[in-house]
């Protein structure tokens, strides 16, 4: 026993017939929320639950304030928190909530506005610690490949097969990335 | 239905001890593992500094240089993450809270000069190691010797 | 029909512990329409991840709720070994129940309590205050504090319960148990009590369903959201679990199904408590979370079911932390069982959803 969780991606589009889909199943909507990638878009996240059985649908490429976002309020009326939330504290721009407090969900301090999206510079340090993590380990799995690759080359030459040679170690060279 | 179902455990509290206790006069018990406050034995610290790293509010303070460990009591959260994460058992959590005050301040430990007795104790150990380096070096380069002179053979 | 007027309840309030601010339509003494607002408290918990690594966070989500410290700390711990595929041992997730069951007792009798004060019943109030200090020093003698324990720690827990411990904590609860049924008794049977919770605040089972309730909320409603039957962790292990259901979907029956579920929660205690393996308490959790890895989980916490979302980057702090606490997918069915309630049966309602409302906003 135990908790069956998935990842899944959903277009914007389908959204609102996803949901419709899902709620005649018997499922109900647990939670939404945005997550910032690094690209400075924002994704939403829509979590259903049934029994033992969690999907999370990922709605990617939003951009704050421009992208439209239609507010699944008539389906679920608990879901206006999390986009009164994900409005006030990302910016998505979510479009028909049934209970749209227009920015006056939580009250801020003047000048603050979607305080969730400020990159700290911990956040900044942060990313570029992971890139250069990421480099490092990149630049490890390119090495490996590499030697794997003369390894292989050396063996082949024996084997005189040099024209199929290079897709074999491209293979290889991903397995090792991963 | 009933009315006053409480009524027995009400007439009963009339006649037992009561459960408070009157503070200033008498304490409560505190149990052993009571997270009241962190407790340095200066002494045995290195100055190494995980405690400082690895506290999530920032509470310590270590000065290698001046040989000061420092502590905001009203910063600490009591977690015990520095008192597990100590590798020479220097910190130790003992019961007994802050007490209250008007503003926060933080309470330092110097670690001492060393005495006469330490600064032989450690000159004798750095004797030992001196002598335990050139024992080894010698055995090394005595074994080299060998080595060649069983290749020469 | 009287003229519709706007009466304004909280965020101060004598029967609120934490603020939440109703805008109460009322007409004759009947409320038709209300209008939530919370962010009164709102602190930024989840950008914290930021500058907190992932070990120190622990510290950070036990301070989302006060009532509810262990559990956030546990559900928190969970979802990050989830997603960095940490093995926790067996007796690590036995205590980490025993602890959750104990904070589930606690933070049942500190809510009987608050209702009790509710409906003005001050000495039932105070008995049941009375009891709760005993799980307070159950949690001071094992873990060293009263509400927040710092006990969990990511691959396990800090400290261990010997056996001794183990069998104190049985014996406090058997003695908690006897005085416990006295109350309860007093709580389903008094007639005072029923005067003021009976039929009030209905919330049908279509309704609860509807508005998508989590918790002893929607269990009243005869609606099953107990994340407990999934069976993660000790829970797989319990021999039988029924959760706790009622029909009448009233404020009677909110306080019903949180009387039995402490009684429910003494038996699941006791059960692990009898059953716990010997064996290691930590698995320590090194390196840091993989780039782009995510991973998300639920927890019912006495409150409900809280759900929680991370997603590493590489480093030692997480990319995202979310946590949905279960009052934020209440508001919706409060304010909907608010509706034709009389003005004074507000309180009541209010409070029987068990409103958490530094939870809500982090």
């Amino acid at each position: 026993m135990g908790l069956n969780q998935s990842f899944h991606p959903l277009e914007l589009d389908t959204l609102l017939d996803t949901c419709r889909e899902y709620k005649e199943k018997g499922y109900r909507l647990a939670q939404i929320h945005p997550v910032l990638k690094q690209d400075n878009s924002i994704s939403l996240f829509y979590t259903f639950v049934k029994d033992d059985e969690m999907i999370n649908f990922e709605v990617s490429g939003i951009e704050k304030g421009v992208t439209e976002v239609p507010s699944v309020t008539e389906l679920f009326i608990a879901a206006f928190v999390f986009e009164n939330e994900a409005a006030e504290l990302f910016g998505v721009n979510v479009v028909g909530n049934v209970l749209d407090f227009q920015g006056a969900f939580y009250s801020f301090g003047e000048g603050v506005e979607a305080p969730m999206t400020i990159i700290s510079p911990e956040q900044l340090a942060a990313r570029e610690k992971a890139a250069k993590i990421a480099k490092a380990k990149a630049a490890k799995a390119a090495k490996a490949a590499k030697e794997a690759q003369a390894a292989k080359a050396g063996s082949e030459k024996a084997e005189s097969e040099p024209s199929s040679a290079p897709q074999i170690n491209d293979q290889d060279a991903t397995q090792e990335g991963e | 239905m009933g009315s006053f179902k409480l009524g027995r455990m009400t007439l009963r509290s009339l006649f037992k001890k009561p459960e408070t206790v009157l503070y200033p006069v008498e304490k409560r018990y505190e149990p052993e593992g009571l997270k009241g406050h962190i407790a340095v034995d200066i002494k045995k610290c290195t100055m190494c500094g995980v405690c400082q790293k690895r506290c999530p509010t920032g509470a310590i303070t270590v000065d290698k240089e001046a040989g000061t460990w420092t502590i905001n009591r009203f910063d600490c959260i009591q977690c015990r993450t520095c008192v597990r994460d100590c590798a020479f058992d220097c910190l130790t959590m003992e019961p007994g809270y802050q007490k209250p005050a008007t503003e926060k301040f933080s309470a330092t430990e110097t670690k001492p000069e060393p005495t006469d007795e330490e600064l032989a104790e450690k000159a004798r150990k750095e004797a030992e190691k001196a002598a335990r380096v050139k024992a080894a070096l010698e055995a090394k380069a005595a074994r080299e010797k060998a080595a060649k002179e069983a290749e020469g053979q | 029909m009287g003229k519709a007027q706007v009466i304004p309840f909280g965020p101060q309030h004598p029967v609120l512990p934490e603020p939440i601010h109703l805008d109460l339509v009322v007409q004759d003494e009947t409320v038709v329409d209300v209008l939530p607002q919370i962010g009164f408290i709102h602190r930024g918990l989840e950008k914290l991840v930021e500058t907190h690594d992932i070990h120190q966070y622990i510290y950070v989500a036990e301070r989302i709720c006060g009532i509810c410290a262990f559990g956030h700390s546990m559900g928190y711990a969970e979802t990050v070994e989830r997603l960095m595929n940490v093995e926790v041992p067996k007796r690590a997730e036995y205590l980490r129940v025993i602890m959750h069951e104990l904070s589930r007792i606690h933070s049942h009798l500190l809510w009987m309590g608050l209702a009790a004060d509710a409906f003005g019943y001050e000495s039932l109030f105070m008995h049941t205050w009375r009891l709760r200090e005993r799980v307070l020093d159950i949690f001071e003698a094992v873990a060293g504090g009263r509400v927040i324990l710092s006990y969990t720690l990511l691959g396990g827990v800090t400290n261990d319960v010997d056996e001794p411990m183990l069998a104190h904590i049985k014996d406090v609860l058997a003695g908690m148990k006897k005085e416990y049924n006295e109350l309860c008794n007093a709580f389903l049977k008094d007639t005072s009590v029923k005067n003021r919770t009976v039929g009030v605040g209905t919330l049908s089972q279509e309704e609860a369903i509807e508005y998508g309730i989590v918790g002893p909320f929607a269990r009243a409603s005869n609606v099953n959201n107990d994340v407990r039957c999934i069976g993660q962790g000790a829970y797989g292990e319990l021999s039988s679990f029924e959760p706790i259901l009622d029909t009448d979907g009233d404020c009677y029956a909110r306080v019903k199904v949180r009387a039995l579920e402490v009684l429910q929660a003494i038996d699941i205690i006791n059960e692990l408590i009898d059953k716990i393996p010997g064996g290691p308490i930590l698995n320590p959790v090194k390196g840091a979370p993989e780039a782009g890895s995510e991973a998300s989980g639920i927890l019912e916490q006495p409150r409900g079911e809280v759900y929680y979302y991370c997603s590493g980057n590489g480093t030692k702090n997480l990319e995202r932390m979310r946590i949905r606490t279960p009052t934020s997918q209440n508001i919706a069915g409060m304010t909907m069982a608010l509706k034709g309630c009389d003005l004074a049966d507000v309180n009541m309602i209010v409070l029987s959803i068990d409103p958490c409302i530094s939870c809500t906003e982090r």
